[in-house]
């Protein structure tokens, strides 16, 4: 019989992780891990400080003295990793690519041992890796304390007779039938109500105030308001003058600038 | 009135009760009927706790007050009766909510900062929803951000009273105070023993 796994010495040789620039592109198909799992695996990080604490912790480094330009390509070597299996790479873990490369280009100049100011360029980076862990372990911690639903199981009385009962009626289509009718019902009677005062109203105003012009002739404008009326009362009057005006009836003169407005009659007096 | 035992009904109470009570809330409660004092409330539960010593039931104090909850001891059967009921949590909403619960009151963009990624709305959803977190203010930067704190629902939750009765956060290392040799860019492996021994092969 053949063997088909025939090369699995040659995988076992490769490292577990993507070191050496040069596998990156193989790794996914070489990885004893299928591409899913890897994606699971890779989707699990929170984050580019949790990426860098796993890559730190794999390898046993010391995380305050982290050799950058090895990690950097690692992390990176990551990056493209997800990028390659189309993983949502939020625009943090990219931030912290430029950061890993700026940290690395400023340990490259040269450094000043009068200059006593100068921090280590990885002294920020490694306080937000340490900040990052205490919480990172204790939310751990948190996550195994006893809990409601899990380790703590309430005693309680069903005390369900006390509370009011919130009875839901059996519905029918019927009643829901009967009560849209209600409510047309009650539309119509609003329409109604809406339609038949006011052209009402606006027609009778009209007439009275052309009673009111024809008798005297010329009037103020002011004078055909009734000021004791409430404005709905005002703005039937005012309407109703612009009624008139449209059908012909009246004309609004105004001697002079900021002058009394007039109203007069149009209808030719017998 | 003469059969009116303040400690069964203390225990009746807390039993209907749908969240734990206080010695002021139970005090106020019975205190409209009855003359006792606060003290008496507190001799009560006592001697409840007594009572539940030979039973599989505790009286336990959380943060809103006390309630009643089964021993330990049979979660196991507990456990039969209510499986695949416990919700879990994500490592990204424990990680916000430790931020919370340690850094309050903070902001979105504190618990960004530390964690390095943008903070998740739906998790913030969830904390609110279960009412484990609240808004307690506004800050009084640019943006007025809202800051979050944790609250008794969330104590009440993990069996606790206070704050203080969370795991210690881990102390940090001043960075200032470390021996940071620029030199060194080798692999060298850290001596730190509780770092997991992982073979490359």
């Amino acid at each position: 019989m053949q063997e088909e796994d025939h090369n699995i010495p040659v995988q076992s040789e490769m490292p577990f992780a993507i070191i050496d620039g040069e596998q990156i592109t193989e790794l996914p198909k070489d990885l004893y891990i299928p591409p899913v799992a890897l994606q699971v695996f890779l989707d699990t990080f929170q984050g580019p400080l949790d990426l860098l604490l796993y890559l730190i912790r794999k390898q046993n480094l010391n995380i305050l003295d982290i050799p950058i330009a090895d990690i950097t390509k690692q992390y990176v070597d990551y990056i493209n990793l997800m990028q390659e299996l189309e993983l949502e790479l939020a625009g943090e873990y990219l931030l912290m690519a430029a950061m890993l490369a700026e940290i690395k280009s400023r340990m490259l100049l040269p450094i000043f041992e009068d200059i006593e100011e100068e921090e280590d360029p990885r002294a920020e980076l490694i306080r937000r890796l340490l900040e990052y862990e205490r919480y990172r372990s204790v939310s751990e911690q948190i996550n195994q304390l006893d809990r409601v639903e899990r380790d703590f199981f309430l005693s309680t009385i069903n005390t369900d007779q006390f509370k009011q009962p919130i009875v839901l009626p059996d519905i029918q289509l019927l009643d829901l039938v009967e009560s849209f009718k209600e409510v047309l019902k009650k539309a119509e009677m609003f329409s109604t109500l809406h339609f038949l005062k006011e052209p009402l109203s606006v027609k009778e105003r009209m007439t009275m105030i052309l009673e009111t012009i024809q008798e005297k002739d010329f009037v103020r404008f002011e004078e055909l308001f009734d000021i004791k009326e409430e404005k709905i009362g005002l703005v039937v009057t005012f309407l109703a003058i612009l009624e008139l005006m449209k059908e012909l009836l009246i004309e609004i003169v105004q001697a002079k600038e900021f002058g009394t407005i007039h109203v007069k009659t149009l209808v030719e007096k017998k | 009135m003469n059969d009116f035992n303040l400690k069964h009904t203390i225990e009746a109470l807390l039993l209907s009760s749908d969240e734990p009570l206080s010695t002021e809330k139970l005090f106020k409660i019975i205190s409209s009927k009855h003359q006792i004092t606060k003290a008496d409330v507190l001799d009560a539960i006592k001697a409840l706790e007594n009572d539940y010593s030979k039973k599989e039931i505790e009286v336990s104090r959380v943060a809103s007050g006390f309630r009643i909850q089964a021993r330990k001891s049979i979660n196991d059967y507990l456990n039969i009766i209510f499986a695949e009921r416990t919700p879990k949590y994500s490592r990204a909403l424990m990680e916000t909510l430790s931020i919370i619960a340690y850094k309050q009151p903070v902001t979105r963009g504190d618990i960004e900062s530390i964690r390095g990624v943008s903070v998740s709305s739906s998790i913030m959803r969830t904390l609110t929803d279960r009412n484990w977190i609240k808004i307690i203010g506004y800050r009084d930067v640019p943006g007025k951000p809202a800051m979050f704190s944790t609250t008794a629902d969330f104590l009440n939750y993990f069996g606790l009273e206070k704050l203080d009765q969370l795991p210690d956060l881990p102390d940090i290392k001043e960075p200032e105070n470390l021996d940071l040799d620029l030199d060194t860019q080798t692999n060298t492996p850290a001596d730190n023993k509780n770092l997991p021994e992982i073979t490359l092969n």
